[in-house]
């Protein structure tokens, strides 16, 4: 075999280029097809504007009194009771809704709690484009914290909040209670009053205390990222109860102005009542309800019995809260000395540089130990710095800050995950990466993966176990062990894996972020199936059938555990991880688990970028074969005939057989057309076959000459 | 034809795979090869009846064999020159000579004839122009065989080569500028 030399490589460079251009014209060919394909009209959104067939959104009305930080209010009309005063609120959709607890809270029947009556997918009429409603009753009068700036409550009265805002209150906490669920959004401005009447407003459309404002938080969620905030529950509602009670105090409230930080460091050092009541004057009645409501420990925070009989009249003793006290000697820090572990937990987020030091030489550990009198906790300390390198100070930041985080989850166990710049809840990192997804904050990315990478959750969870004996429930235990799941996953760089699945995984009802998706709310497979047919006719030319995104979102609603392969095409390692087939199989799994729908536009749409792998194949007549039977099968609207062929082995050995038969006869007609080109050859073969003529010749005349000499009788 | 290709290929004679590239091209090209050559019982037989001829030859015409002798010249010449396996040129020339030659070894062989009779022949100019006139002949069917084959094979070549070139083509077409690199 000849050496490759220049020309060759130009050559198989030409040709490469020629069977590229040969793949994209038949590739331009049936994207003119798929251009003039036209979908049938989705029976879903036969009507726009219309939620459950019912449901009328007057997008010419929109009510920006009842909208939330993200969602937008319109008015609404019931086609079967028109006299029916409803509202709906149009979802954004890079937040996932709380679609469980709407679920449940649909049972709640409270005239002053608005329940979602309605919610699906809508199609606006104004744009075109799809979003998740919810239809509530409309709720009467104006928000509670307008009437409060107007003056125009009778708040001086105890009465008045007893009966008129706190026991409506109570009723909806009850049921809440029973029911086991969080509202998460109860503050000022998310209650309406009229007539001495008050409605709590809605709580699903956003994660869990999403638009909350932090001071309605206890202090175990008052620092965290408001979307990691995780599931509310109603422990943290009565909290809310409590200040909004101190709100409707007569006075200006001092840490609405504060930062999260600032009044989480106060109410650390000297517990939520103390800090926020601050030894005011304020009547028996409510201070009892405040030190009730307001403890810092949830189990002993009132539920809503001892409410009832608040609201009913009953006088209670509570007993004051006494300062958060552990250590019989403080730790310095910062020129602040601090006598409980919360505390400095909370000093050192605030500082979290000048917190690796401290972590490093061993102070903490000793002070939990001999001035706390916590061995195991102080044992626990010294593991978590010798895994994360020893008492010397480490160069490597991602280190130093694994070990300030899980030193923090150890001081306090109550709170939720820090991290440098971010603190977060288990159940909140599904919600959180969500938004930080949307936002494109690189840094924020960054910090939501060191969760995943120093096994945050888990180490958490550990200490609860471990220190506090708590039993974690069953959701918080499945949680972890997703997270668990989700660690191998996110290190994954194949289609389908990586961080956007850990996404999906954490958001069921999450619907797809694919930019291919923009305007389309897309929940479900069968959903995601017929947008991208829809998609086909005018996104085909420029774009592939599939992004991270989407690819995410199939193999989360699949379920798939290990990157997608095609092992049939194990003999050519290219084609094993190829970008094109393993979209396919992704979407022909899709389609299968869809019920095999009937889809010309994507199938011709995923053939289109096909027609680059025949290039892989020597043989002009199988890639036509192959080119025309998968275009066949694309407008047939059907993926799986097309990933058979496309993973059979049969054209693949036919073309190598057949290429190596080729190349033999290529070398044997080569070396014949050398010997028929030479003068040479053929003059010997001449003489050859002229001498053998000859002789046959003169033998002839031999034999006549015989014949006439002795049988005719004579020669002459 | 197969020594031919070898030099035209310049491929080495110790290379087996070679060897087997210059019989495949001349086969290829349309070449069958030479006849199985001849057994040794069968030299052996035939040498032994020259012998026999030549005995009985010398035994009847006496002095007349010199006739003989020289009016085989030729066909010695020609087995001379031809060294191919089969010797075709040489036996051409030597059919002709003999067609040339024995009438008049015949003529002295008769029962009333002897060796007198083909002393007479040997004297006589037209004797020797019959005899060696018949050898020059089978040197010119030789050579107008030689032309016509030439010319016979210089079309089929032609047409055979067409026909490779078509395949090679359709190869190149069908399996890409490969193959061409694989040679």
């Amino acid at each position: 075999m000849a050496k490759p030399n220049v020309t060759e490589a130009a050559e198989e460079k030409a040709e490469l280029e020629a069977l590229h251009r040969t793949a994209t014209e038949k590739r331009a060919e049936i994207i003119n097809a798929i251009s003039q394909y036209q979908p049938k009209p989705d029976p879903f959104f036969s009507r726009r504007d219309v939620v459950d067939n019912r449901y009328v959104v007057q997008l010419n009305r929109p009510l920006p009194d009842l909208d939330t930080q993200q969602n937008k209010a319109f008015e609404v009309k019931d086609e079967q009771e028109p006299d029916r005063q409803l509202y709906a609120l149009i979802c954004a959709r890079h937040l996932p809704q709380r679609i469980t607890v709407m679920a449940q809270m649909r049972n709640i029947i409270n005239p002053h709690f608005v329940s979602p009556v309605a919610a699906s997918l809508v199609e606006l009429s104004t744009t075109g484009e799809q979003y998740f409603a919810i239809i509530f009753p409309r709720p009467a009068g104006r928000r509670l914290s307008a009437l409060l700036a107007e003056r125009k409550l009778p708040i001086h009265s105890e009465a008045f909040l007893r009966i008129n805002i706190f026991s409506p209150l109570a009723s909806i906490l009850q049921q809440l209670e029973e029911m086991e669920l969080g509202h998460g959004r109860i503050n000022l401005d998310n209650m309406f009053f009229d007539n001495n009447h008050l409605v709590l407003g809605e709580c699903v459309s956003e994660p869990a205390g999403y638009s909350q404002p932090w001071y309605y938080e206890p202090l175990e969620r008052m620092y965290c990222e408001p979307a990691g905030k995780g599931d509310s529950d109603v422990a943290t509602d009565y909290f809310a109860l409590g200040i909004l009670m101190l709100l409707l105090q007569p006075g200006k409230r001092f840490f609405v102005s504060l930062t999260p930080m600032e009044l989480g460091e106060m109410i650390a050092r000297k517990g939520t009542f103390n800090s926020l009541t601050d030894d005011e004057a304020l009547p028996e009645g409510i201070l009892d309800f405040l030190r009730g409501t307001l403890h810092d420990a949830k189990r002993d925070r009132w539920t809503s019995m001892q409410l009832k009989s608040w609201v009913a009249g009953k006088k209670f003793s509570v007993i004051m809260p006494t300062l958060p006290i552990e250590a019989s000697r403080p730790y310095d820090f910062l020129d602040n000395g601090y006598l409980n572990r919360r505390a400095l937990a909370h000093a050192f987020l605030g500082n979290w540089e000048k917190a690796i030091p401290r972590m490093r030489d061993g102070s903490v550990i000793r002070w939990v130990e001999l001035s706390i009198g916590q061995k195991e906790i102080g044992a626990a300390l010294a593991r978590v710095l010798k895994a994360c390198g020893g008492e010397k100070i480490s160069s490597a930041a991602k280190l130093n800050d694994e070990l300030v985080a899980r030193s923090l989850n150890l001081l306090d166990p109550h709170g939720p995950m820090r991290l440098k710049g971010m603190s977060l809840h288990v159940e909140g990192i599904g919600c959180l990466l969500s938004e930080i997804l949307h936002s494109n904050s690189q840094e924020r990315l960054l910090s939501i993966i060191e969760v995943f990478e120093f096994d945050l959750a888990n180490a958490w969870a550990d200490v609860l176990k471990r220190h506090l004996d708590i039993l974690l429930p069953t959701n918080l235990s499945n949680m972890l062990w997703k997270l668990d799941r989700l660690r191998v996953v996110m290190r994954s760089v194949g289609l389908g894996f990586g961080i956007e699945r850990c996404l999906y995984e954490l958001n069921p009802y999450y619907p797809c972020q694919s930019p291919l998706l923009q305007g389309k709310h897309v929940t479900t497979l069968p959903q995601l199936l017929n947008a991208l047919d829809r998609l086909a006719p005018t996104k085909a030319r420029d774009h592939e059938p599939m992004d991270r995104h989407i690819a995410a979102f199939i193999t989360s609603r699949l379920n798939i555990g290990k990157e997608v392969r095609i092992p049939e095409l194990q003999a050519n390692k290219n084609l094993v991880t190829h970008r094109s087939l393993v979209m396919l199989k992704l979407l022909e799994q899709a389609q299968q688990k869809a019920g095999y729908p009937k889809l010309p536009g994507l199938s011709a749409w995923v053939a289109a970028g096909l027609f680059s792998l025949t290039e892989h194949l020597h043989s002009k007549t199988l890639r036509e074969q192959v080119i025309s039977m998968v275009s066949g099968y694309a407008s047939g609207g059907q993926l799986k005939p097309m990933l058979e062929i496309m993973r059979s082995n049969e054209y693949v050995a036919r073309d190598k057989l057949g290429f190596e038969l080729a190349n033999l006869k290529y070398r044997d007609n080569t070396a014949a057309l050398y010997t028929l080109e030479s003068r040479r050859v053929i003059r010997t073969h001449a003489m050859q076959v002229g001498n053998r003529i000859a002789y046959y010749v003169s033998f002839c005349i031999l034999s006549l000459m015989l014949y006439f000499l002795f049988l005719n009788g004579g020669w002459f | 034809m197969i020594d031919e290709n070898r030099k035209e290929l310049n491929i080495d004679p110790n290379n087996p795979l070679g060897e087997a590239i210059a019989m495949a091209a001349a086969i290829a090209a349309g070449f069958k090869p030479d006849d199985k050559p001849i057994s040794k019982l069968k030299k052996l037989c035939l040498r032994l009846l020259i012998l026999l001829v030549s005995l009985f030859l010398i035994w009847r015409l006496q002095i007349g064999f010199v006739f003989v002798i020289f009016a085989l010249i030729p066909s010695l010449v020609a087995y001379l020159m031809d060294t191919g396996r089969n010797r075709y040129l040489f036996k051409a020339v030597l059919c002709c000579n003999l067609t040339g030659a024995i009438p008049f070894v015949t003529a002295a062989l008769a029962p009333n004839a002897g060796a007198a009779a083909i002393q007479l022949d040997m004297m006589k100019l037209t004797t020797w122009l019959i005899v060696y006139g018949s050898a020059l002949g089978g040197w010119c069917i030789v050579w107008m065989c030689r032309l016509f084959s030439y010319a016979t094979l210089s079309v089929t070549y032609t047409a055979r080569k067409q026909f490779l070139e078509g395949t090679q083509e359709a190869l190149v077409e069908e399996w890409g500028k490969q193959v061409q690199r694989n040679l």
